[in-house]
């Protein structure tokens, strides 16, 4: 037995080679991809390749690559890229995906397949829509970042943790993807400061896999994502709550959100087909209130206007939502798992821009803050 | 297998006869004849000193290097003068007929003394006791608790543990092995704590050892062990009586070697090479967390540079994005590939080691330094081992020397090659398997018929992974099987209620 | 009938310990997408029925083994069957282990190929996964039981891992409830009991355990309980996770959803659950070549152990190896064992179970003459 066992183990390991080994220091990573399409029908993929010096002392200084190439398919443009590197190109540690906003109008699918299917890609991909061309949203290298690549990256990352995006990856909208009657929302940007840095716009609507064209923008989506129930380390919304106050920015005040309680309610609705109520409860601290003098006396009145204005934040933004058709509250799932027998009946590409969906925001202001 | 087995030619060799089962040899009355005998019985050694006293009637005869002229005189000389030269009315004598007897006597330094016309030989014990002073034991240093250790001396071992175990249930058998050298070895037990089958089962090994000399403890555990394949040692070794001491309360047995400082204890578990007896002498919070750094230390020693290797080589996915340039920055320009360099990195760090062992001190820290600091510093800067390379093999031979026990760290470390090979084939596929190999193996394990790797029991974890307080600690361990599994008179169950 | 053998070796937690790493297979990892594509979002409901039924047949496992003290499986077979008849149903049983053992082989291959090691010649994975196997059982039963306990352990690190699942589920996708049709229900009824179906093995290890009935059914009760519990968990992260379109697109779910898990030191969870899959594979495995091994000893009345192994071991290879060549052999050995699965996981157990009632009866006859 030990003699068998030992020239098994023996034979497994000489007869062995290393058939799958891929050598880290062999592979050129990109961390940042974009797919555009021209004008032409012509796809572009141009991918970002940060390079590191060896040094002695610490990490190295990184200098940043980058690789277009065109092609007829997605795959081909890829293949275009790897045929001019020096070593095999890998995207298995890509951290942002643009697609250029002509490209997410058409389809995303097709160039997010290969991330689902190929168990070494990485799957926690940020992709994010770009208003414009991706590539050039690519390219902007500020100089005084110290690791460029992660430029884009840390926009986003740095907008999740102030509410005003949601923390998605390629994997957190898978479900929603495939899923019928459920949409997603995706980052987007724009090139900004001719073409010096690159600036966050609110969020893009999708349906199905292709970009509505419409989208949430930058005011709008703290609310947004407090009725979508996500909440990252803060969250501030600067509403209007008075009129005609001298100077404009009077009319203005921000807050702070402590807490929030969000709910959406689905039922089927005799007139509109169906009925969405969602019931926000938001604790807030007044942050900023330009006009000065904060009495206890004129909270009652403050608390009335912002409930108002934030209402009609919500409404606007639903309307938006609506008018692009896509349902990224998930409310036809919704239906669908309570009613499934009236589901069956709805024509949700239709009857979604029709339903009501209604906001009920109430607000407790819970401080002041340490100034009256 | 018979295919691989053709009998080999049998060389022809005298049987070697213990000294102590030499047929007897009858002493004549002539003086001459029983000296001829001896001189030519002990191969006319020099050291063979004959003593003729005036009028060469008798005779002392003894082995000069090993005897005390001190003795002679005091226990010889002094009384033969006191009662006239009748050797008869000396106290202290031993006789005999046999002059076999008289040269095992001999050798173990004993004085002869032989009177012409008589047969009897009177035998007298002039024996001189080289014994070192008892110091703590070098490779076993704690920082608190008994500074005392074994020493060569077997007597004064027995001594060191029957202080420390006054009771009558303390058993010691005392054998001997090897045809030449015929080593004493002392089985030690506590009675009725110990399970009697393992010493039956430990007796018979012990019995069936034959072999002209026995030299060394280690060499001896391997006459005796269950696996001698493995890669695991089964006996602990220790210089500390209280560490003896300790396994001989639980249910163990000692086996201490005369002129041998080493004392061997069994059967023991896996967990036994993790503990120390500073555990027991610190608090147990404190010792806790020591053992979870040593078990750390294990994972980390095994398994190390081949998680890294795999890394590298194979599922460079798992490092982490804020990781990914200082890694490439620093494996980017290295010539080889990870194995090759942690091979390289591995016999570096083992050159150091055994170079510093053997040379005395002074100059084996200058080895340290060389060795550590210089060539650490230029392989770096030459380009031909990566940094993270040099930390990953620096941090796994240091977590291998955390281990307690010399053996295990020694094993360790060699442990590591196999999963290194393997992680460069199949990358954390073939660390699982090589993981799974080694686990295996252990459960297949065994000290002298009982388990030496159980899982992981609750009941047994409170004195291996961790350690509780002492009175949590009611039973011996599962293991041993022993007679009297609870530690006191008094039954309690685990939770220390009654 | 060598009764000399039968003394108790192995522990009542070392008994369950070996019940539940020989149900847990590399199956439970597609467990979910399985469930999904017969029954729907009702997947759960119909694995918690399957669940129920497995312990009933539980139950008549240690009925039989109280009826036939002391005997393993293929000496109850004799006794029930009669000799003849029993021998031919225990050479069907090594082909039925066989089967599942080359099943378990070919699964954890094309696992580990499609995930991790795309170039790495399957066979390399079958040898080194049969070595390690092998070394187990030729250990005996103590060993077996030994190194199973120790890897019980694994179970509830990946547990724990898997609740890195929740971290982007909706619970929504759990419903709506009872939208599945009966026979869809069936058919989720019998991939589950399919998939608990180790409990035939049981026969093999009851006779030598310590513990009287009682204890024993106690044991093996919670035992198939926690193991259901275990397979419930998976499929509700999993269904709650991907959604009911997408799951039907992932082929091993539970680990799929480990992609995006990331730590602090290290992302990519799902290699390192991977590569501790190969645990619970070896296990399974090592439970059904054993099986076998058992089995082959019956019958030709050998008396080398590990001739049966060896035997035993190289059929498996070969036929791995033949399955490993392309999809279609998988399918044929896959679909063969679908087929006789069924007679032997169902059928004969309940034969065997009412078999035993007569022999009770029998043996009544025999106290009141």
């Amino acid at each position: 037995m030990k003699k068998l066992t030992i020239i098994l183990i023996s034979c497994t390991l000489i007869l062995s080679g290393c058939w799958d080994m891929r050598e880290f220091k062999e592979v050129k990573l990109g961390i940042t991809a974009a797919y555009d399409l021209t004008d032409d029908g012509v796809y572009t993929n141009t991918i970002l390749i940060p390079n590191v010096q060896n040094s002695a002392q610490g990490p190295g200084q990184e200098s940043t690559q980058f690789l277009t190439a065109t092609g007829s398919t997605a795959s081909e443009a890829r293949t275009n890229i790897d045929r001019r590197l020096s070593s095999t190109y890998s995207p298995a540690q890509l951290d942002v995906l643009l697609f250029g906003d002509k490209l997410a109008r058409q389809d995303i699918y097709p160039y997010v397949d290969a991330y689902y299917r190929d168990p070494r890609m990485h799957l926690d991909v940020v992709p994010v829509v770009v208003k414009g061309n991706a590539e050039q949203a690519l390219k902007v290298v500020p100089k005084s970042e110290i690791r460029p690549s992660e430029y884009i990256e840390g926009i986003i990352e740095s907008e999740v943790e102030t509410t005003n995006t949601l923390e998605t990856s390629l994997q957190a909208i898978g479900s929603e993807l495939y899923e019928e009657g459920e949409d997603f929302a995706l980052p987007l940007l724009q090139v900004g400061d001719g073409g010096k840095t690159v600036s966050y716009e609110g969020l893009a609507l999708f349906h199905g896999s292709s970009y509505t064209g419409k989208d949430i923008p930058f005011g709008h989506t703290t609310l947004f994502l407090l009725m979508k129930r996500v909440k990252g380390k803060v969250a501030r919304i600067t509403v209007k709550i008075f009129d005609g106050e001298k100077p404009e920015t009077n009319n203005n005040t921000t807050i702070n959100i402590e807490d929030y309680s969000s709910k959406i309610k689905t039922k089927p609705d005799k007139q509109n087909k169906v009925r969405a109520d969602i019931t926000m409860d938001v604790t807030v601290m007044i942050q900023e209130y330009p006009q000065d003098h904060l009495s206890l006396s004129k909270l009652p009145e403050v608390k009335k206007n912002l409930e108002q204005a934030l209402t009609d934040q919500a409404k606007e933004t639903i309307r938006i939502i609506q008018e692009a058709n896509s349902d990224v509250f998930g409310i036809g799932r919704s239906i669908y798992g309570h009613y499934p027998d009236y589901w069956k009946k709805l024509d949700w590409e239709q009857d979604f821009k029709n339903i009501k969906i209604e906001p009920h925001i109430r607000v407790n202001i819970r401080s002041r803050g340490i100034f009256r | 297998m018979g295919f691989f087995k053709q009998k080999k030619h049998q060389p022809v060799q005298e049987k070697v006869i213990r000294e102590d089962k030499m047929p007897p040899h009858r002493s004549t009355a002539s003086l001459e004849k029983n000296i001829q005998y001896l001189q030519q019985e002990l191969r006319n050694s020099t050291d063979l000193k004959i003593r003729l006293l005036p009028g060469n009637k008798q005779a002392l005869v003894y082995l000069d290097d090993i005897t005390d002229p001190d003795k002679i005189q005091r226990y010889i000389f002094e009384p033969l003068l006191k009662t006239e030269g009748d050797i008869t009315k000396i106290k202290d004598r031993e006789e005999s007929k046999d002059l076999n007897e008289a040269v095992s006597s001999l050798l173990e330094g004993k004085a002869l003394y032989l009177i012409e016309g008589q047969s009897t030989c009177y035998f007298f014990n002039v024996q001189q006791n080289v014994t070192r002073a008892i110091t703590e034991p070098m490779n076993e240093k704690v920082i608190k608790g008994s500074h005392d250790g074994f020493n060569e001396d077997i007597k004064q071992n027995i001594n060191l543990i029957r202080r420390r175990i006054q009771h009558r249930s303390l058993t010691i058998k005392k054998q001997t092995v090897g045809d030449y050298t015929e080593s004493e070895i002392a089985l030690i037990y506590v009675e009725g704590v110990v399970n009697p089958d393992v010493v039956k089962e430990l007796e018979t090994r012990v019995k069936n050892i034959s072999n002209d000399a026995l030299l060394s403890a280690g060499a001896f555990s391997e006459y005796i062990e269950d696996r001698t394949y493995s890669i695991f040692p089964q006996f602990l070794s220790t210089e500390r009586p209280d560490k003896t001491v300790a396994q001989l309360m639980e249910g163990r047995i000692a086996i201490l070697f005369a002129n041998n400082p080493t004392c061997l204890i069994a059967p023991v578990t896996f967990f036994a090479f993790y503990q120390s007896p500073d555990d027991y002498n610190t608090r147990w919070l404190v010792a806790t967390y020591i053992r979870l750094i040593r078990l750390f230390s294990f994972i980390l020693a095994i398994t190390l540079p081949s998680f890294y290797i795999a890394v590298v080589g194979f599922h460079f996915e798992v490092i982490p994005e804020d990781l990914i340039s200082p890694v490439l920055g620093a494996i980017r320009d290295i010539a080889y590939p990870p194995i090759i360099e942690a091979v390289m990195m591995v016999v570096v760090i083992e050159l150091i080691r055994e170079s510093g062992i053997r040379l005395p001190s002074p100059i084996g820290s200058t080895i340290g330094i060389v060795g550590g600091l210089v060539i650490g510093d230029a392989i770096v800067t030459a380009g031909l081992v990566s940094n993270l390379m040099v930390i990953v093999i620096a941090l796994t031979s240091l977590a291998s020397f955390v281990v307690p026990s010399n053996e295990m760290s020694d094993s360790l470390r060699l442990l590591t090659f196999p999963l290194i090979i393997l992680s460069s084939i199949l990358g954390f596929i073939g660390i699982a398997f090589g993981l799974l190999m080694v686990l295996i193996h252990l459960c297949r394990m065994e000290s002298l018929g009982l388990s030496y790797f159980t899982p992981i029991q609750f009941r047994d974890l409170k004195d291996t992974v961790i350690r509780v307080p002492q009175f949590l600690m009611k039973r011996r361990p599962e293991q041993l099987q022993s007679p009297r599994p609870y530690k006191s008179n008094e039954l309690s169950d685990d939770d220390g209620k009654k | 009938m060598a009764k000399s053998d039968t003394n108790p070796k192995i522990t009542l937690s070392q008994l369950s310990y070996i019940f539940i790493q020989s149900q847990v297979g590399v199956d439970i990892l597609n467990l979910s997408t399985v469930l999904h594509k017969e029954v729907g979002a009702d997947g759960w409901i119909s694995l918690l029925i399957g669940g129920a039924i497995s312990i009933v047949f539980v139950l008549m496992m240690v009925h039989i083994n109280k009826c036939y003290p002391g005997e393993g499986l293929f000496d109850v077979l004799r006794s029930s069957f009669g000799k003849t008849l029993g021998n031919v149903a225990g050479f069907g049983y090594y082909v039925y282990f066989l089967v599942v053992a080359i099943y378990l082989l070919t699964s954890y291959g094309e696992l580990i190929n499609q995930w991790l090691l795309p170039e790495t010649p399957i066979m390399v994975l079958y040898l080194l996964l049969l070595i390690s196997a092998l070394y187990t059982i030729s250990g005996g039963l103590t060993v077996i039981a030994k190194v199973f306990t120790f890897f019980a352990v694994i179970l509830f690190v990946i547990s724990v891992l898997f609740l890195f699942g929740f971290v982007e589920a909706k619970f929504i996708y759990l419903l709506p409830i009872g939208q599945a049709s009966l026979s869809a229900y069936i058919e989720g009824i019998r991939v589950t009991i399919y998939s608990l179906s180790s409990y035939v093995l049981l026969l093999l290890f009851l006779p030598y355990t310590q513990g009287s009935i009682k204890q024993k059914t106690k044991t093996l009760i919670g035992t198939n309980l926690i193991v259901i519990f275990f397979y419930l968990y998976t499929v509700i992260v999993s269904y709650a996770h991907f959604g009911s379109d997408q799951i039907e697109h992932v082929s091993q779910p539970v680990l799929y959803m480990l992609r995006t898990a990331d730590s602090v030191i290290i992302t990519r969870i799902d290699i390192f659950v991977l590569s501790l899959w190969t645990v619970f594979a070896m296990t399974a495995f090592a439970a059904y070549l054993y099986g076998a091994e058992r089995a082959f000893a019956q019958i030709p009345k050998s008396k080398k152990k590990m001739l049966n192994i060896y035997t035993a071991s190289i059929i498996v290879l070969a036929v791995s190896f033949w399955g490993g060549l392309n999809e279609e052999n998988i399918r044929s050995i896959i679909d063969f064992q679908d087929v006789i699965t069924e007679y032997f996981t169902i059928y004969i157990p309940i034969l065997l179970f009412l078999l035993s009632f007569l022999r009770r009866k029998d043996k009544k006859k025999e106290a009141a003459q």
